[in-house]
């Protein structure tokens, strides 16, 4: 019982410092548009969320609505308005303690299911370059090169932000990375924001997501990329639905959408 | 071979690798965990690094000659620590020093509007440019709000219902005296409340079209009073001895329980000031009626009216709001206006109604002096379950015209008096019944007191007396069931009209009464994404003039349909037929002057004129994007409209009803694209409109087909892309033509009009600001020359003063020429600029 009390005192944890990162990136192989988002990194005494800003101003939002007595029109209308008005959202969730430097929490959505895994965090074996300086919101920051999730990065951190974090994996140097972009230039991370003590706890949004493998996690996602439809229909097999064009015309499959992942798939996964 | 193996253990022992290691702790000996150790050469950059173990203790291996020369230690919640290597020991403990870490904050940039329920929030700091001064230059810059050139503000096409500051309903419909002095700095945001239903009691239940603004002030602006001051002195260049005055004293207060804003202004600089007291919104028909009799006036070129305005003018204005408990306000509202202004301006005036299309031309300086008072007191109980509110509103002038007119070469000096007064008393009651229905009940009343005089272009005095009196009186059930509301509403409107006009050789009285009584259903229904009503306004009255009399029954149906298609967008058709009958203005049958040189007598039968209107409306707003997109449309059928008879009888236009009647359609589509980016706060605006209207014409006895086309196009630009430079600017083409379809020799023609408007800001530090504005006006008329006017400004800017020396007119342009086109003249006017004037003024803001 104190283990849990205890756990669930840690994952309450406030946020102290909030560091908002712009993404400028690819979101698909197959497209040649790019596109931004913000995502965010709060920290607190000894564990740090990094999540998507949109969704966290719209999950808030939603939150607040909750609160308030409004009928099920107005809600589902004002709901309908906020993903229209933030449609730049992504429920990846992260949660690590960046004192012990161990392991690391995922939340993330897959179709209207979300799903939490575990992991180790990845010992990146960093270069620092000698030169590459470059200031970053008035900050001094190095650069350093490393590999991670079958991609090559380029960091550059602060010292005079004293911790081992960055955004997603990326961490493990002296100081924060406040930017980052990958040898192929598909995803650019840069810091555009500092804040102290926002108002939010070091925790995942949805407490009640379903407990899953890494492995089991990637292996539901591939399918889904494959096929939507098709997943949606396998899900759902226990209830009757059916899935139709603007025609009418029942439609059982999708084209396989290639999106681009900050981890990239092992060579061996990818899809020919 | 022992020198090669010596120089081969030496190289060895230089390239091996270093290690050092020792210990990290608190100033009260605990080990610290994760704290950052790293190694810096002599030119600052990180060797290698490492971080402290749980038990404080780390590790870190170089090279020797990567010339290592600190040590340095960092971790949250301690001051960084500098150890230089050549006092450092292996094994050595390095204690640190506890201190708080605080991150250097940097504003993530916003998105500049956000949205909550149907509140959209827009940021001042995300929209304003740093050239702007008040808060109506910030709304400008807002995309989906405009500001029209009076002081209307309006959102997606449709202008606001309501204008509160930080909640309360200070200023009531005269909310350009606000917008135009409020300092921007002094407003943290502004709301759209979206479909603004203002009678708390109605929310949900009845539907509003109109958004309301909400002005959200910052934190150091409530609470307390405040002031600005500008004085404004300035001479004009042409060598005139008359010294030009710009000066305002503005005292504010927005408390929680009281709101007050009050305003004297001065001005002899051409600045148009009566806007700021104009009424720019009515939302409840109030019976108040316009002039009769005009003023002499010069028609007005479309630039900016500072260019040609020669004034004198005083504005006082008071407004005070006391919020008696949550829901319960009381409002004063007193101003008054002393405007002493004149024109100058030469006109040539084609009739194109008349046999071989005669010309005149005059020449005009006209002089008018408005003299106006106005008095609002409202009470206003705004509570969930009732709705209470009692105006009473009074409004008194003594104007005077006076115009000295060359009329195809004769002199004549012309006097006026149009003058008007009126009183109104405006109830409302709202309440819900114990059974659940809402009662409402509403008397409005005006008393409109219309005395004037004329002296004509033939010499004779004319005498022109109006009396009104109108009261609409209802009582309204309304009742809901399912997804549907039933309002029943049964009414009691009457008027009473009364006209005396003498002049030298005619004494008349016209008199016109009307009673009418009515019952209006309608029904409402609504869901999620779907609102629609339709009603019908069945009518039986009975009108009376001059000892005639007639019974009349008459049916106004209308309905009104909006779809919300998503959550960006949505569509709204209405449609509705008017018949009300035509009353005293409409119908009076003696020839009256209603202008020095214009007869009009209308038929004195009793009619009605039919009026059909259908209307469409999109819109479209993405204000994370900051899209925003309307596209409006309207169509209306005019049945019954009188044909009109002119004549030319020596200097006079005489516009006499005949026994024709004709119908005519017009046609309108106006759109407006807004979209506001991120990069160096630049917003574009597309505006277009275009109409139609056919009508029918009596050109030498003959019954001719009409119509008049309009186009107009815009784009409207601001922007900052250097931090010394902002940009600001719009251009028009405004095209009109006329055309007789049965006769096309008859026809007017078309002609374009090009106008453009642009603001260099120019800006050194923080304090100094030079700005060239330029506006040329150009034209397809080959009679009319181009335009070209510039002024510069240079300003130092020091809070709460500043400092403006302007200098207005800089090429000395002494007149302008324009062309106008209407249904039955096309006039050629030039008129009198005001010459280069230089001036200078001081504000204070406190």
């Amino acid at each position: 019982v104190l283990v849990s009390v205890s756990l669930v005192a840690a994952a309450q944890e406030k946020a102290k410092y909030r560091i908002t990162y712009r993404l400028d990136y690819l979101p698909s192989q197959k497209d040649t548009t790019r596109k931004t988002m913000n995502w965010e990194i709060n920290i607190g005494d000894s564990t740090a969320l990094f999540c998507n800003t949109e969704a966290r101003i719209v999950n808030s939002k939603i939150d607040s609505l909750g609160r308030i007595n409004v009928d099920i029109a107005t809600g589902l209308n004002y709901m309908s308005k906020l993903r229209a008005m933030y449609p730049q959202r992504n429920h990846l969730e992260m949660i690590y303690n960046f004192k012990t430097y161990s392991r690391f929490r995922v939340s993330n959505a897959i179709s209207l299911d979300v799903f939490r895994y575990e992991d180790s965090i990845p010992a990146i074996r960093w270069q620092l370059a000698a030169d590459g300086e470059r200031e970053i919101m008035g900050m001094k920051c190095h650069k350093a090169e490393g590999d991670v999730g079958g991609r090559h990065w380029t960091a550059w951190y602060s010292e005079d932000v004293p911790f081992r974090l960055g955004p997603w994996l990326l961490g493990g140097l002296p100081g924060m990375i406040l930017a980052a972009e990958d040898s192929e230039g598909i995803f650019r991370f840069v810091a555009i924001g500092t804040e102290n003590n926002p108002d939010i706890a070091v925790d995942f949004h949805k407490d009640k997501s379903i407990k899953t493998t890494k492995k089991k996690y990637l292996k539901m996602r591939k399918e889904f990329d494959e096929d939507k439809i098709g997943y949606l229909l396998r899900i759902n097999e226990n209830k009757v639905m059916k899935v139709t064009d603007a025609k009418g015309n029942v439609i059982k499959h999708s084209n396989t959408q290639l999106l681009n992942y900050f981890e990239r798939e092992k060579p061996s996964d990818e899809k020919k | 071979m022992f020198f090669l193996l010596l120089l081969w253990i030496c190289c060895c022992s230089t390239l091996s690798a270093q290690h050092l290691g020792g210990k990290v702790a608190s100033s009260d000996g605990k080990p610290l965990d994760g704290a950052n150790v790293t190694l810096v050469s002599s030119k600052d950059v990180t060797l290698t690094y490492c971080f402290s173990r749980k038990d404080g203790g780390f590790t870190l291996s170089y090279r020797k000659e990567d010339a290592p020369q600190d040590i340095v230690i960092s971790m949250v919640g301690c001051e960084k620590k500098v150890v230089p290597l050549t006092t450092f020991k292996n094994g050595m403990t390095i204690v640190m020093k506890e201190q708080n870490f605080v991150l250097k904050e940097v504003k993530v940039t916003a998105h500049r509007i956000g949205l909550k329920g149907d509140t959209l929030t827009y940021s001042v700091a995300g929209f304003k440019q740093k050239q702007d001064r008040t808060l109506a230059d910030v709304i400008a810059k807002m995309p989906g709000l405009e500001v029209k050139e009076g002081g209307q503000i309006e959102y997606q096409g449709r202008p606001i219902n309501r204008f509160y500051i930080e909640g309360m309903d200070l200023m009531g419909s005269k909310y350009a005296m606000a917008s135009n002095n409020i300092s921007a700095t002094k407003v943290k945001s502004v709301q759209v409340l979206q479909h603004h239903q203002p009678v708390k009691m109605l929310r949900g239940t009845r539907f509003s079209d109109q958004a309301a603004l909400n002005i959200v002030l910052t934190d150091e602006s409530k609470g307390f009073w405040q002031g600005s001051a500008d004085i404004g002195l300035g001479s004009r260049m042409d060598g005139s001895s008359n010294i030009l005055r710009n000066c305002r004293l503005m005292a504010m207060r927005f408390g929680k329980e009281s709101q007050n804003v009050s305003l004297y202004k001065t001005t002899n600089s051409g600045n148009d000031i009566s806007n700021e007291v104009a009424d720019l919104y009515s939302l409840r028909p109030n019976h108040e009626e316009g002039k009769w009799l005009s003023p002499f006036s010069v028609s007005t070129p479309d630039i900016d009216s500072q260019r040609f305005t020669f004034n004198n003018a005083h504005l006082l204005a008071a407004n005070q709001l006391l919020k008696l408990s949550a829901d319960k306000d009381l409002r004063f509202q007193l101003n008054g206006l002393v405007d002493r202004h004149r024109q100058s301006s030469q006109t040539s005036t084609q009739y194109l109604l008349l046999d071989g299309m005669p010309t005149s031309v005059e020449e005009q300086q006209v002089h008018n002096t408005v003299s106006e008072w106005q008095g609002e007191m409202t009470y206003k109980n705004n509570a969930s379950y009732c709705y209470v509110q009692n105006k009473l509103k009074g409004y008194a002038d003594f104007d005077r015209s006076r115009s000295a007119l060359s009329y195809n070469g004769v002199e004549r000096n012309l006097t006026a008096t149009p003058r008007r007064r009126y009183l109104t008393e405006d109830f409302q009651l709202i309440r819900q019944m114990k059974n659940g229905m809402d009662m409402d009940i509403s008397s409005v009343s005006t008393y409109n007191n219309l005395p004037g005089s004329l002296l004509t272009i033939n010499g004779q005095r004319e005498v022109l007396h109006l009396q009104y009196f109108g009261t609409s009186n209802y009582v309204k059930f309304a009742t809901s069931f399912h997804h549907f509301l039933l309002e029943n509403k049964v009414g009691l409107d009457g008027y009473c009209q009364q006209m005396s006009v003498s002049t030298d050789s005619l004494h008349t009285k016209n008199k016109y009464r009307l009673t009418q009584l009515y019952y209006f259903p309608n029904l409402i229904f609504r869901t999620g994404s779907i609102y629609a009503d339709a009603s019908i306004d069945l009518s039986a009255g009975r009108q009376y003039y001059n000892g005639k009399s007639q019974s009349l029954v008459w049916i106004e149906p209308s309905f009104n349909f909006k779809y919300t298609m998503n959550a960006l967008s949505s569509l709204s058709l209405s449609y509705s037929l008017s018949q009300h009958p035509l009353m005293l203005k409409e119908l009076f049958d003696t020839p009256i002057f209603t202008s020095y040189k214009t007869v009009t007598a209308h038929s004195g039968k009793f009619e009605r004129r039919t009026v059909q209107q259908l209307y469409l409306h999109y819109d479209y707003a993405q204000p994370v994007s900051g899209v925003f997109f309307n596209l409006q449309s309207t169509l209306s059928r005019r049945s019954n409209n009188i044909l009109y008879a002119s004549s030319l009888d020596g200097d006079i236009y005489r516009r006499e009803a005949t026994d024709g009647r004709y119908t005519s359609r017009s046609y309108s589509l106006i759109g407006t694209f807004t979209k506001s980016f991120g990069w160096a706060k630049t917003l574009l605006s597309l505006n277009a409109m275009c109409s139609r209207n056919a009508y029918k014409m009596l050109l030498l006895s003959n019954i001719d087909n009409g119509r008049m086309d309009f186009l107009s196009l815009s784009l409207h630009y601001s922007l900052r892309p250097l931090s010394f430079l902002s940009i600001e600017g719009k251009s028009s083409l405004q095209a009109s033509r006329q055309s007789n379809l049965s006769h096309p020799t008859y026809s007017a023609g078309t002609t374009r009009y090009y106008t453009h408007q642009f603001d260099f800001n120019f800006f050194v530090g923080d304090d100094w600001q030079f700005t060239v504005n330029s506006e040329l006006y150009h034209s397809t008329e080959r009679s009319i020359s181009d335009n070209y006017f510039c002024d510069l400004l240079l300003s130092y800017r020091r809070s709460p003063f500043e400092l403006r020396l302007s200098l207005r007119n800089l090429w000395n342009n002494a007149s302008y020429s324009w062309h106008y086109l209407s249904n039955e003249q096309q006039t050629v006017t030039m008129c009198q600029l005001r010459p280069q004037e230089l001036a200078l003024t001081v504000s204070f803001d406190m």
